[in-house]
């Protein structure tokens, strides 16, 4: 099945590795965006199932993007799950309706799975 | 009175005053330590005021004081900054007959000082401070021989104090010192650790979608080379996440959940992660657990059960048993991971929990790991208020034994 994902990480890199693995390896229709301010915008006027949200992030990091995402109508009950180097939630993930976190670095081949087992897709 | 005999005055004054503000007790509290010479000096010596002074540039400061409601002087007018000239007790037995300080403001007015005695203090660093010196408002015909004696030793008990006032600052500032260069060390591996991630997430993932095909169907050759590239890049990932770990649990950064957790659930799962690498190394594992509920946190737990299997593994001969049981033992839940390895003398067992212990001996070093995983496994269940213990000796295998408090059970 064909999901809508936004991947929001400001290392192009990162983005490009994410947008492919979870296209050309699970089929899905990813759009991406290099910062939190352009991630906002993207998230409400896309409307993605699911947002995968880099947490270190330079301006707006990762909570303060996920806090201005919540604050939108369109995006608040908007699933997101954390792609960060760091192994473990972080304490504001719960108060912001995080499903989960992928651990940096991933494996493209199982990152789609990983992403399904977090929203429960 | 003789000038120093220092060729360059200023500059000896200079490096004078320096070694006093590395003693740093000008403008400190008073001491008990001090206060108890001078009032030794007073008693002895029968004098009214008894000081130890320190001669700074423009003033001399008491450190310690008795019988004079003062801190501090000009240095022009200090008898002190006469007395530092040289090593010897200076003794100025009628300051009216004494051209150098007749005129004196201390001699002409309060406290109208007639006789004065003092020896002079050097620092730890062998510079002369200030003086011991006892003062009367009557004069004096000369310092006897046993109030001399007195003086000189009660001025190696001040110096003596200075060496103790040195050396517990020293001590401190190593401390200090010793504390911020380990939370600069731990903060160097955090901040690499999290920047080693990026660059690493591209190449692993890069590697995995060329391994994938994302980019077409790869000759055998170049497969091969990629999986050889997955392979290396993993075993990189883990040693920066095991690092990035000793440095939390080290750090006591690492936050532990607090559930319950069953010791035996926690084998299962650790067991079933490791399956295809024991298939990879034909190892067999016999697992014997019964459920022994500890509290804690189940995937740091699964962690030390991984950790302490794939030591046994990296230690087993093809085919060889690893055996892991989970039982109850009292108000203890106990785990055992046992091995039919090649086994480690006592010198090794010593220092097996260390952070890189393995990178010390040669033998192991072929066996791939980080030389952290049991570093972690002590972290982790050290903890969790467990402990953690190896059997082992040469030809015979290792037994590790971890010990946690049962929950609910009267620990």
């Amino acid at each position: 099945m064909t999901h809508r994902v936004l991947v929001i990480d400001d290392e192009p890199d990162i983005r490009e590795i994410t947008q492919l693995s979870l296209e050309r390896l699970a089929g899905w229709h990813v759009e991406t965006a290099g910062n939190g301010v352009d991630g906002e915008a993207m998230a409400v006027r896309e409307r993605p199932e699911a947002i995968l949200l880099d947490v270190m992030m330079p301006e707006l990091d990762g909570e303060a993007t996920a806090r201005a995402i919540r604050a939108h109508s369109e995006t608040r009950d908007t699933p997101i799950v954390l792609m960060s180097a760091a192994t473990q939630l972080p304490e504001w993930a719960a108060e912001l309706g995080v499903r989960g976190l992928v651990a940096k670095p991933f494996d493209p081949m199982t990152l789609a799975d990983a992403v399904r087992g977090h929203l429960n897709w | 009175m003789t000038a120093t005999t220092s060729p360059q005055p200023e500059a000896a004054e200079a490096e004078r005053i320096a070694a006093l503000r590395a003693l740093a007790l000008l403008d400190t509290p008073r001491e008990e330590r001090f206060d108890r010479i001078t009032r030794t000096a007073q008693r002895l010596l029968d004098a009214p005021i008894a000081l130890i002074t320190l001669v700074d540039v423009e003033r001399q400061w008491f450190k310690s004081c008795q019988g004079l409601g003062i801190s501090e002087t000009p240095r022009s007018a200090s008898f002190c900054a006469h007395a530092i000239r040289s090593d010897d007790i200076m003794v100025v037995a009628d300051s009216h007959l004494d051209p150098r300080f007749v005129d004196n403001p201390l001699v002409t007015t309060s406290p109208y000082i007639r006789f004065y005695a003092g020896k002079p203090l050097r620092s730890p660093s062998g510079h002369r401070m200030g003086t011991l010196c006892v003062i009367d408002t009557e004069p004096r015909a000369d310092l006897s021989d046993a109030d001399r004696a007195a003086l000189t030793d009660l001025a190696a008990w001040a110096e003596l104090e200075f060496s103790v006032v040195a050396m517990s600052r020293a001590v401190t500032e190593r401390d200090e010192l010793r504390g911020r260069v380990e939370q600069l060390k731990d903060e160097i591996i955090s901040v690499t650790g999290h920047e080693l991630r990026t660059p690493l997430t591209g190449i692993r993932g890069s590697l995995g979608l060329l391994a994938a095909g994302v980019a077409g169907p790869l000759p055998d050759e170049a497969r091969r080379m990629v999986d050889t590239a997955v392979r290396n890049t993993d075993r990189l990932i883990r040693l920066v996440n095991d690092m990035l770990d000793v440095e939390r649990l080290a750090a006591g950064s690492m936050p532990i959940k607090d559930e319950t957790v069953d010791l035996a659930d926690v084998v299962d799962s650790a067991i079933e992660a490791l399956a295809p690498v024991a298939a990879e190394a034909s190892v067999t594992f016999d697992v014997r657990a019964e459920p022994v509920a500890v509290s804690g946190d189940k995937d740091r737990l699964v962690q030390v059960v991984s950790n302490l299997v794939d030591n046994a593994m990296k230690f087993s001969a093809q085919g060889a048993l690893v055996s892991v049981t989970v039982s109850a033992d009292g108000s203890s839940a106990v785990l055992k991971v046992r091995d039919r390895g090649c086994g480690m003398p006592p010198e090794q067992l010593a220092t097996i929990f260390d952070r890189f212990a393995q990178l010390d001996s040669g033998s192991a070093r072929s066996r791939a790991g980080s030389g952290l995983g049991l570093a972690i496994v002590r972290g982790i269940v050290e903890a969790h208020a467990g402990s953690v213990s190896v059997e082992s000796s040469p030809g015979e295998g290792s037994t590790f034994t971890v010990r946690l408090p049962r929950r609910g059970n009267g620990s």
